[in-house]
């Protein structure tokens, strides 16, 4: 069970165990901040308090202080009961009114409304709102946040949206989110995909990372097989994490192959797979087979061929399907839709925090796919823009701007992924300067004719 | 695994599927049951089909044209109110007493030939004609009761004709309408239409996997709620692995089901040298290929034996499951060639479970469905189709004209008129980029037959403005120039 439901279940029970205590005292409550809260119990107070990485404000009357939480009588969902509340997770706390006269408190979001989770197949997204918590969800609802992997490793996938992610769920919500990696890709760079999951290793320290896959081929798969849980789509494939170099055709063999080998092997460790998976998914003839108890369910890997199942032969490479990922313990659930991969979450139902992760997918998506039009259209440009004006010191002017506005590109792809573009920042900075040096030339013709 | 069940369904069966009623009767309102209530009436009434079923029970009313027969089936025990058109009707025998034996129907045009003797070529037609009134019965009616079957085409060039951009506009019109079922009626031998050269190579299939399968999921992620068929026509090249993504596979008679090995020689997953680098793509790509598999329920050893010729395919039943095996140790031998991929017929096809029946009609279709009576939806998919595939073929007609156009006015713009022609051959080259803009299939066709692309298109334009900002101010243009322009050709592929 994760650790969101264990929480949730020990409040239940101890809202079950509990009974209101009628009686009045005076109480103290030392907040997060270092700051008291001194009153008495029967007064009506405002508190504000952390639930799902979610600031939700609630108001009613305080009923109960012990040494973890405390109970107020607050309205959730049109019923009035008792509402525990763990100190911890109270923000700010003020006393409204004293004695029985109050009224009854209510909890509701900060936000202008409760967010709803549409039943239907659009996930619910609550949007972000730069460093501002997103609104707050109602009590039944936990939310997920997903980061989009759509592309190439290295190019519109990179560490950078990893990072960004990290940062924005521990600056605004706090530990114990859940993070979906919705993966679809054909893999790319072995280097960014060791940094990006060195990413989600950190991640993984305070939060439940899923990979939800469409598509994990070869560092698709690395990054995929890092999480703390695998789900497949229907249609989803995972491995073929052979190392190979793209211009000599040639994958990697010998010392290099072992690195690789140990290094996906010590990823898939992390993620609770079993690591012998990984040479099967690395080169040809590393076999692997597995037997399944058919009470228990419980796997027993071979790296031979002995088992009743065979995944990979010595002709073949591993990669896959759902079905056999399920089978054998790989994946640990197919959904198709957000409803369905809830329930295998164990969520009430499919509800996404906040859209933070697909908004910077999305932007970098975007600036990646402009790059690709905009590269070669500015090197093109640089053998006839401006040449009708027939001025050399115009057409020099418009080749430095040209080269500029590369570099400029260069500077947005940001040093993890510039490198896949074959133009070099020092290259162009010295065309740069030649240019610079034939405009002075020239001008300087200029001068002396005149 | 799940294993497709053994549903081997004859002419027989499906006359007794007919009037066992595989629907739960009470989707229409007949006329009054004047037997309602009796028990074990004392005579009976007999009805010799045309199509040679002698049906008894009671006729419930008669017009002119149909008659509400209940029928009675003694083996099971169920009434079933039938609705028969009359000319289906060769003799009605009336108050028999329960139980006796039938009179033969005078000369029976339907009577089943002698063992060897083929019937005549006016017995055959006659028979053609019988066949199409043979199933369920299609009904004029706007009765939410009635299940109703909207069908889907997809007919043509995987990836131009059939692509996403079409269906998309389609789902809308299946949510609207809401039927009881979506037929996708596929109609597709883009590989065969290459393999002999009627076509060029132009018009085979693309081989988009990531593109299909966003295509499949429009229908079995956003319409997930509605039952889904594929009725395959004849599928011959990469269609057949979109058509093995619907569990519900059905076939027409002289259908088949292959020429996957499109995907193979397309992608080339097996020509790599290294082995480690053959074997990542080969794996990669066949998982890719069997995901497809995976949504129709279909086992995986039918994607290699569909894809990689060197594999054989047999097949051995175990009660009503059939067990697949990649060489010749099974019961029988599907495919005991290592030189050519499987494909099916639409016999085969059924007797090993690939398909769950062949149904030459919709009538026939919908029988096995499970619907004794039918109706069609009036649905926007056939003209949504058609009209795509109209306009962006006529697009690309264009396209052509104009790229012989732009050609020709650059030839031209030379002299006193160079500032016209250049206009011109921009605007050729314009208009060229804004159908590759609006229709994939004109970007790709383009693509694939002249080489170009659309970064080409831009720069050509912003070279032809240059010259006539050039031209306007007379001076000469400088610098590099470009790549010119004005031939192009050869295709990305060969």
């Amino acid at each position: 069970m994760n650790r969101v439901n264990l929480r949730n279940l020990i409040v239940t029970c101890i809202v079950l165990l509990l009974t209101v205590s009628p009686l009045s005292a005076a109480v103290e409550i030392k907040l997060k901040d270092g700051s008291k809260w001194r009153g008495e119990i029967a007064d009506v107070v405002e508190l504000r308090y952390m639930q799902q990485g979610v600031e939700v404000p609630v108001q009613g009357k305080l009923l109960k202080v012990e040494n973890l939480y405390v109970q107020v009588e607050a309205t959730t969902a049109g019923k009035t009961g008792p509402k525990t509340i763990f100190k911890s997770d109270i923000v700010s706390m003020k006393t409204v009114g004293t004695g029985a006269a109050a009224p009854a408190g209510t909890a509701t979001p900060s936000g202008s409304g409760p967010a709803t989770a549409n039943p239907a197949t659009t996930p619910s997204v609550t949007p972000s709102s730069g460093a501002a918590p997103a609104q707050a969800a109602p009590a039944s609802t936990i939310g997920v946040h997903v980061l989009p992997l759509e592309g190439g490793v290295g190019q519109e996938i990179r560490r950078d949206e990893f990072e960004k992610m990290l940062e924005y769920l521990d600056t605004n919500y706090g530990p114990g989110q859940i993070v979906v990696l919705l993966v679809d890709t054909n893999g790319g760079a072995v280097t960014e995909t060791e940094a990006i999951n060195k990413v989600t290793f950190e991640m993984k320290k305070r939060h439940r990372v899923v990979a939800w896959i469409h598509k994990a081929i070869s560092a698709g798969c690395a990054i995929a097989a890092a999480c703390n849980e695998v789900y497949f789509m229907t249609e989803g494939t995972a491995g073929s994490v052979t190392s190979w170099n793209p211009g000599t055709g040639k994958s990697a063999t010998g010392e290099e192959l072992e690195r690789g080998i140990a290094q996906f092997a010590r990823t898939l460790e992390a993620g609770g797979h079993y690591p012998g998976i990984s040479a099967a998914m690395k080169t040809n003839p590393a076999l692997l087979s597995y037997d399944k108890d058919p009470v228990t369910g419980d796997v027993t890997w071979h790296d031979t061929l002995e088992g009743e199942y065979d995944l990979s032969g010595p002709n073949d490479n591993l990669c896959f399907n759902s079905s056999n990922a399920l089978h054998c313990g790989f994946s640990d659930g197919t959904a198709d839709t957000g409803e369905e991969l809830a329930k295998l979450l164990n969520l009430p139902k499919w509800h996404e925090a906040s859209d933070y992760g697909r908004k910077i997918a999305k932007e970098w998506q975007q600036t990646w796919t402009e790059a690709q039009e905009e590269l070669p259209l500015i090197q093109a440009r640089l053998n006839y823009k401006n040449t009708g004006q027939g001025d050399p010191v115009i057409i020099l002017g418009t080749r430095i701007s040209l080269l500029k506005e590369l570099i400029g590109w260069l500077d947005r792809m940001g040093p993890n992924t510039s490198q896949m573009f074959s133009v070099k920042r020092e290259d162009l900075e010295r065309e740069i300067a030649e240019l610079r040096k034939q405009v002075a030339d020239i001008k300087r013709a200029q001068r002396e004719r005149n | 695994m799940k294993t497709r069940i053994l549903c081997v369904l004859n002419s027989v069966a499906l006359a007794s599927a007919l009037v066992l009623g595989l629907v739960p009767a009470g989707h229409t309102a007949f006329a009054q049951d004047k037997s309602a209530g009796a028990q074990a009436p004392a005579t009976e009434d007999i009805l010799h089909m045309a199509d040679g079923r002698v049906l008894r029970g009671q006729i419930i009313s008669k017009t002119k044209t149909e008659v509400i027969f209940e029928y009675f089936d003694t083996k099971v025990n169920i009434k079933t109110r039938l609705k028969l058109a009359v000319e289906n009707i060769l003799k009605i025998e009336e108050d028999v007493a329960a139980g006796s034996s039938p009179a033969a129907p005078a000369a029976s045009p339907t009577a089943t030939p002698a063992a060897g003797a083929s019937p005549k070529p006016a017995d055959k037609l006659k028979a053609a004609e019988e066949r199409k009134t043979y199933g369920a019965a299609r009904v004029q009616t706007e009765d939410p009761n009635v299940p109703s079957i909207y069908i889907v085409p997809m007919k043509g060039q995987m990836g131009t004709d059939i692509n996403k951009q079409v269906y998309e506009k389609v789902r809308d019109d299946i949510l609207e309408k809401k039927p009881t079922v979506v037929v996708i009626e596929l109609n597709c031998q883009d590989t065969e239409d290459v393999l002999y050269p009627r076509k060029g190579k132009d018009e085979q299939g693309l081989v988009e996997l990531d593109t299909f399968r966003d295509m499949v999921n429009i229908f079995q992620d956003d319409l997930s709620q509605f039952r889904q068929v594929c009725w395959v026509h004849d599928s011959l090249g990469i269609s057949s692995m979109v058509a093995l993504s619907w569990q519900e596979l059905y076939m027409k008679p002289p259908a088949r089901l292959g020429g996957l090995v499109v995907a193979r020689e397309e992608t080339g997953f097996e020509k790599w040298q290294d082995a480690d680098v053959r074997g990542k793509m080969t794996a990669a790509f066949m998982a890719w290929v069997k995901g497809f598999l995976e949504g129709g329920h279909y086992a995986f050893e039918l994607a290699e034996a569909m894809v990689r010729p060197q594999f054989t395919l047999s097949a051995t039943w175990k009660g009503r499951e059939v067990t697949w095996s990649l060489d010749d140790t099974g019961e029988y031998l599907v495919d005991g060639s290592d030189k050519k991929t499987t494909e099916f017929r639409a016999k085969d096809a059924e007797d090993l479970c690939v398909s769950d029946g062949t149904a030459e009609t919709i009538e026939d279709l919908a029988l096995l469905l499970g619907y004794r009576e039918f109706r069609m939806v009036d649905s926007a998919a056939e003209k949504i189709c058609a009209d795509y595939v109209e306009d962006w073929r006529r697009a690309f007609e264009k396209c052509e004209t104009q790229l012989e156009d732009y050609k020709q006015f650059l030839g031209w713009a030379s002299g006193e008129d160079a500032v016209k022609y250049l206009g011109q051959a921009k605007a050729a080259l314009e208009n060229v980029l804004s159908a590759m803009e609006r229709y994939e299939a004109v970007e790709y066709r383009i693509g694939f037959k002249y080489g170009l692309d659309r970064e080409w298109f831009t720069i050509q334009i912003e070279i032809i403005k240059e010259r006539l900002r050039s031209l306007k101010s007379n001076k000469p243009a400088g610098g590099g120039g470009g790549s010119g322009g004005g031939s192009f050709g050869g295709g990305r592929k060969p």
